[in-house]
């Protein structure tokens, strides 16, 4: 039922085709790609693209067609993982806080306040600073700044069903706390869940380009999004090619995620449709 | 309104002071030896207990909080390792121009945004107002330091138009001065402009078939009348919160900007203290930038009341 309503949507629709369609890309880049990523080639240097590499080659004469398919993991990957684990996290404060109220509450609210003040590709980067580069290190550094995004989605929601009958009727009927969240309480914040979840993904790729962009992020030579574009810098009069088709790549599935996102949100909440 | 006001302004308190102590804390994230990141492997053992000392780090945790806590409220924020400089002068020399490039892009976003937005409700669910929306949607998707790459591409490398990187201020000459500044700050205020259309468009459609509005409608009252006067004003509430949250965004956002186009804002402090490893001023940058957004979001929560006084902190 749900996923016809999915398929109906003018905007879900586009954007799920588009999503799928770059996952698998990246999935399967080992037999897609052209040519090996990380393979330097001194005699094809700065090749311009729709020749013999349809992307062109880089100042290392590396297939960038290749490098973006190949970055495209490297992308998702951080992408998906930081939602992942900001989203636990803030599902766990926001019930915490939105289910028992109080001083817990207040706590939980004072530190995704707090949190949340931070301009979050600041914080991004300064967490980055201290931790050093690597993919484990950004996947911590973007969980941790987009925590409060979920935490309040999560509270918001449980605050609005903490209040509801049936939750009563839960209590009295003798089931705990920890029964009553995660049966009864939880099963109803899935719906914005999903929608911030997905626009999360779509900012999340557009923060690691970001970093990696900065030199703060994936380091090389292994591609990522936004380190292809940082070694496209140096080269942007003479091959503009290398800076175009990644950030082609990126606005496209950041598209594609903010489309499936917006789509979803028409599907699942009749309410906010406007 | 008063009361509101003074209530609001007194949450600053307590957000800051975790704000401070977060900061704080990032420096001790540092895996290892701060004093042995900063100096290298090689470092002499002698250096080594200097820079330990002149950072505070032979003191017990505690001490070195309270210690920097009493000269951040005096708004000490340490010195440079680097130059030696206090870092607070060092941000303040900058912030400027930060500031500057900021406020052109929130300036050009509104500009756009808020008649696209009033546009694009007025004609719902027409061919407008859905080329809007993908427009908006799109916009939404382009990632900002790319946009001034490829603007940089356009109209400095083909057209030789404006200016390939660096900065005048506009005080020393307005004319370079806003060369300067068009693309970096057009670049910044896309994304912006795409969110705050949208908040416009979909807070004027709400408000539009409120049974005010359609009761003006039916007496009469001219169109152009109640968007303007009525709608406008009931509609730009939970448009200007929106705006406020996107400080934060924008504000980031300037960081890599500033990188793209050699800007020499507290972005580009910010980025080449990182690289030098100059942790007091990565605290200090951080820090200052994060205390402008905590004090805007509560200017805005308060210019929010004005609009609608319905707000009060007992619901």
């Amino acid at each position: 039922m749900l996923i016809k309503r999915v398929l109906k949507n003018k905007l879900a629709l586009p954007g799920l085709l588009v999503v799928v369609f770059v996952i698998l890309a990246s999935l399967f880049a080992s037999h897609v790609a052209p040519f090996d990523p990380l393979k330097l080639s001194l005699s094809k240097r700065i090749q311009a693209p729709f020749d013999e590499h349809v992307f062109g080659t880089d100042h290392f004469g590396r297939d960038i067609l290749s490098r973006v398919l190949y970055g495209g993991r490297v992308s998702l990957m951080v992408g998906v993982l930081s939602v992942l684990f900001a989203s636990i996290v803030g599902i766990i404060l926001g019930a915490t806080g939105g289910y028992f109220g109080g001083k817990i509450d207040y706590a939980i609210v004072l530190v995704l306040d707090a949190l949340m003040s931070f301009p979050p590709l600041l914080l991004t980067i300064g967490l980055m600073a201290v931790m050093g580069q690597g993919v484990k290190n950004i996947v911590i550094a973007m969980a941790l700044s987009s925590i409060p995004t979920y935490g309040r989605v999560v509270r918001g929601a449980v605050l609005s069903i903490r209040q509801k009958e049936y939750i009563e009727a839960a209590r009295n009927a003798g089931s705990g706390d920890l029964k009553i969240i995660f049966l009864h309480v939880l099963p109803n914040t899935i719906a914005p869940l999903i929608v911030v979840t997905t626009m999360g993904v779509a900012s999340a790729i557009l923060t690691e380009a970001a970093l990696s962009f900065v030199g703060l992020g994936v380091p090389g030579p292994d591609p990522s999004w936004g380190n292809i574009l940082a070694d496209g810098r140096d080269y942007i009069s003479q091959a503009p090619w290398i800076t175009i088709f990644p950030g082609l790549a990126i606005t496209l599935t950041v598209l594609g995620f903010n489309l499936l996102g917006d789509g979803l949100r028409d599907v699942l909440d009749p309410k906010l449709k406007q | 309104m008063l009361k509101y006001t003074i209530r609001r302004l007194l949450t600053i308190i307590p957000v800051l002071w975790l704000v401070s102590a977060m900061v704080f804390v990032l420096i001790h994230l540092v895996p290892g030896d701060p004093v042995l990141v900063i100096l290298g492997a090689a470092a002499k053992p002698e250096q080594v207990e200097m820079m330990r000392q002149r950072l505070g780090l032979d003191q017990p945790i505690i001490i070195q909080y309270w210690d920097w806590m009493i000269a951040l409220l005096q708004g000490d924020l340490g010195a440079s390792i680097l130059s030696d400089e206090p870092v607070t002068r060092l941000i303040l020399e900058r912030m400027p121009i930060t500031i500057s490039v900021a406020a052109v892009a929130l300036f050009l976003s509104l500009a756009i945004s808020l008649p696209a937005g009033i546009i694009a409700a007025l004609r719902h669910n027409t061919y407008t107002d859905y080329f809007f929306m993908i427009l908006v949607i799109l916009a939404m998707s382009i990632p900002s330091f790319w946009l001034a790459l490829l603007l940089m591409m356009l109209f400095s490398f083909q057209l030789n138009l404006l200016p390939v990187m660096g900065w005048i201020s506009i005080f020393d000459n307005f004319w370079s001065g806003i060369q300067y500044l068009i693309l970096p700050s057009v670049s910044l205020a896309f994304i912006m402009a795409a969110i705050v259309s949208r908040m416009t468009r979909s807070s004027m459609l709400e408000v539009l078939r409120e049974d005010y509005i359609v009761t003006a409608l039916a007496k009469g009252t001219p169109k152009r009348f109640i968007v303007f006067k009525h709608a406008l004003k009931n509609a730009f509430a939970p448009v200007m919160t929106i705006i406020g949250f996107q400080i934060g965004f924008l504000l980031g956002g300037t960081v890599v900007i500033e990188d793209v186009y050699s800007i020499p804002g507290v972005g580009r402090l910010i980025l080449g203290a990182i690289a030098n490893r100059d942790y007091p001023v990565v605290q200090g940058c951080i820090l200052m930038v994060t205390s402008i957004v905590v004090f805007v979001n509560a200017a805005v929560d308060v210019a929010y009341a004005y609009f609608d006084p319905r707000v009060s902190f007992d619901k």
